[in-house]
């Protein structure tokens, strides 16, 4: 089901489980949707847009940012999971121009956050913020830069663990090409007293020119104890020994390359449960590398 | 009928000469053997061939049906049907051996093959080579034997059906067995539309392949050729003898090509 939102209003014709009031779309509680929920944006909204998930609903949010001409704009994004709430979530952004993106997602009392974003940007910066407000929440997030010609692209991840037994995991990922510059931070919080947190990062780089950069910077900020977490970071070109092998079986340097990317990309695309959601998001990385 | 015509091959390696001039003509039916000792540039006649980045061709020429080899990409050569079992084959995380094979097959015989009629095919062969059954699942030579991936090569070689082959001291790594189903499967390729280059140091895979020439190379050069008394001769006395009776002076170097 597909919600088109034009000037900060929706234009389609909501089902009952929906409501859209002052930039929330609220859906309501103990649903299991299987029905993806497609958002798509082709212009920069001027209000927050928030998704609210009622109490123990299952559902899959694709929101899909499409703008030609962003002129220093910024986005908010809002995705609140209540109790028990089941979410799956792409968000896909694809600006020309210069914007900023802020994505918080809160997490309530075991609730569960799938949490999958694609950057192909020109000049973005994105500060996504997981809070995991009560125990049980769990958000596993793993976020994608491709930039390539002059595209620089920013990409803050923090996830906060502010309750006992949460779990929080990132995966990001950054691919450059020609001229593309990616920063890649990411920052994982547990709070005094929040016993029996798990947090966990990783951060990759993968450079396709001599002048194409990537920065990662994996942060772990912990002030308990009694918690389990773990980082790691990785930047690395494309091997060459990889390349010339299989162009030695006829794949040409774009064929082999996108195979090794996709290869690198393979624990993270598999780790992505959800059909729709993997689909699209290989499409989505294929399209530009 | 192919033919594969290497006349006055000079190959350098950071500016220092490997190749001499190399001399060599194989038709599609024949395997030739290139023995002789390490360093002699067995392997970077093979690489040289096949368009490694690392190997500058001097002088000379290199022809594949009268298409000229040395103008082409690494990747046109095989296209153009060369194909190199790599002494040192490369791991690819991520990718599995059949997503790999399935798009070398559509780049090399430029046909689209149907997912099923590839996996029976795929799978056929893996038993040919005696390998594991999940092969086509695993990543391309990620966590590998020395043998198994020696065996990928052939296993390559056997879905690929190129013109020409070069086997880049195929043998090494393998242990008895293995060798004797490395040499059946290449022995039973060889047909009037597939041709081989073999390198090699001992005369061990010789006895399952058995070579149509036997080359030996010392110091970037084809200083003798001759037929399966060579590989005896070599067995029983080494490469000593070269020098003597062909009164050429080489300085054994170790290998590292």
């Amino acid at each position: 089901m597909t919600v088109l939102l034009k000037a900060g209003e929706v234009v389609s014709k909501l089902p009952p489980h929906l409501t859209y009031a002052d930039g929330t779309l609220s859906i309501k509680g103990g649903l299991a949707l299987s029905d993806p929920l497609l958002i798509v944006l082709d212009e920069m909204p001027s209000e927050p847009l928030s998704v609210d998930v009622g109490s123990g609903t299952e559902v899959k949010i694709i929101i899909e940012i499409r703008v030609e001409h962003a002129t220093g704009q910024s986005i908010e994004l809002n995705l609140i999971a209540r109790r028990n709430a089941r979410v799956k979530h792409l968000l896909v952004g694809e600006i020309n121009g210069t914007a900023t993106l802020l994505q918080n997602i809160d997490g309530y009392r075991d609730a569960s956050l799938d949490l999958v974003d694609a950057f192909a940007s020109e000049n973005l910066t994105a500060r996504v913020h997981v809070g995991l407000l009560e125990e049980g929440a769990e958000a596993k997030l793993r976020a994608l830069a491709v930039s390539s010609e002059t595209q620089s692209q920013t990409i803050d991840v923090l996830i906060t663990h502010s309750a006992k037994n949460t779990f929080g995991d990132m995966t990001n990922i950054g691919i450059a090409n020609k001229k593309g510059r990616i920063v890649l931070n990411g920052v994982e919080k547990i709070e005094k007293g929040m016993k029996n947190a798990n947090a966990f990062q990783t951060l990759k780089g993968i450079i396709l020119s001599d002048e194409a950069r990537v920065e990662v910077n994996p942060i772990l900020l912990i002030d308990e104890y009694d918690v389990k977490a773990g980082h790691g970071a990785t930047i690395g070109k494309i091997d060459e020994d990889a390349l010339y092998y299989l162009r030695s079986r006829g794949l040409t340097v774009r064929e082999a390359e996108r195979l090794i990317i996709n290869g690198f990309l393979n624990p993270v695309i598999n780790d992505i449960d959800d059909t729709a959601i993997r689909e699209r998001f290989v499409e989505l990385v294929n399209q530009r590398i | 009928m192919a033919k594969l015509v290497i006349e006055d091959l000079h190959v350098s390696i950071e500016g220092k000469e490997i190749l001499k001039g190399v001399d060599l003509t194989v038709n599609s039916g024949e395997i030739h053997a290139i023995m002789g000792p390490n360093g002699t540039g067995k392997s970077t006649l093979a690489s040289a061939l096949m368009g490694h980045p690392k190997y500058t061709v001097t002088q000379g020429k290199a022809l594949l049906d009268g298409a000229d080899l040395l103008e082409l990409e690494v990747d046109e050569r095989a296209r153009a049907g060369l194909f190199l079992a790599m002494q040192y084959p490369a791991e690819v995380p991520g990718v599995t051996n059949a997503d790999f094979m399935r798009q070398a097959l559509k780049a090399t015989s430029g046909k689209d093959v149907g997912l099923i009629q590839f996996a029976m095919q795929y799978e056929k062969t893996v038993g040919e080579l005696k390998m594991r059954q999940d092969l086509a699942h695993r990543y391309l030579n990620e966590g590998f034997s020395g043998g198994e991936r020696k065996r990928n090569e052939i296993l390559q070689l056997k879905v690929l059906r190129p013109k020409f082959a070069i086997l880049d001291e195929i043998d090494s790594g393998l242990d008895i067995d293995a060798l004797k189903i490395v040499g059946e499967n290449v022995s039973d390729l060889v047909d009037d539309s597939f041709g081989c280059i073999l390198i090699t140091h001992y005369q061990r895979i010789l006895d399952h392949i058995r070579p149509t020439v036997v080359h030996i190379m010392i110091d970037g050069k084809i200083v003798l050729s001759g037929g399966q008394e060579l590989i005896e001769k070599i067995d029983a006395n080494g490469y000593e003898w070269v020098r003597t009776e062909l009164g050429i002076d080489f300085d054994p170097e170790p290998e590292n090509d």
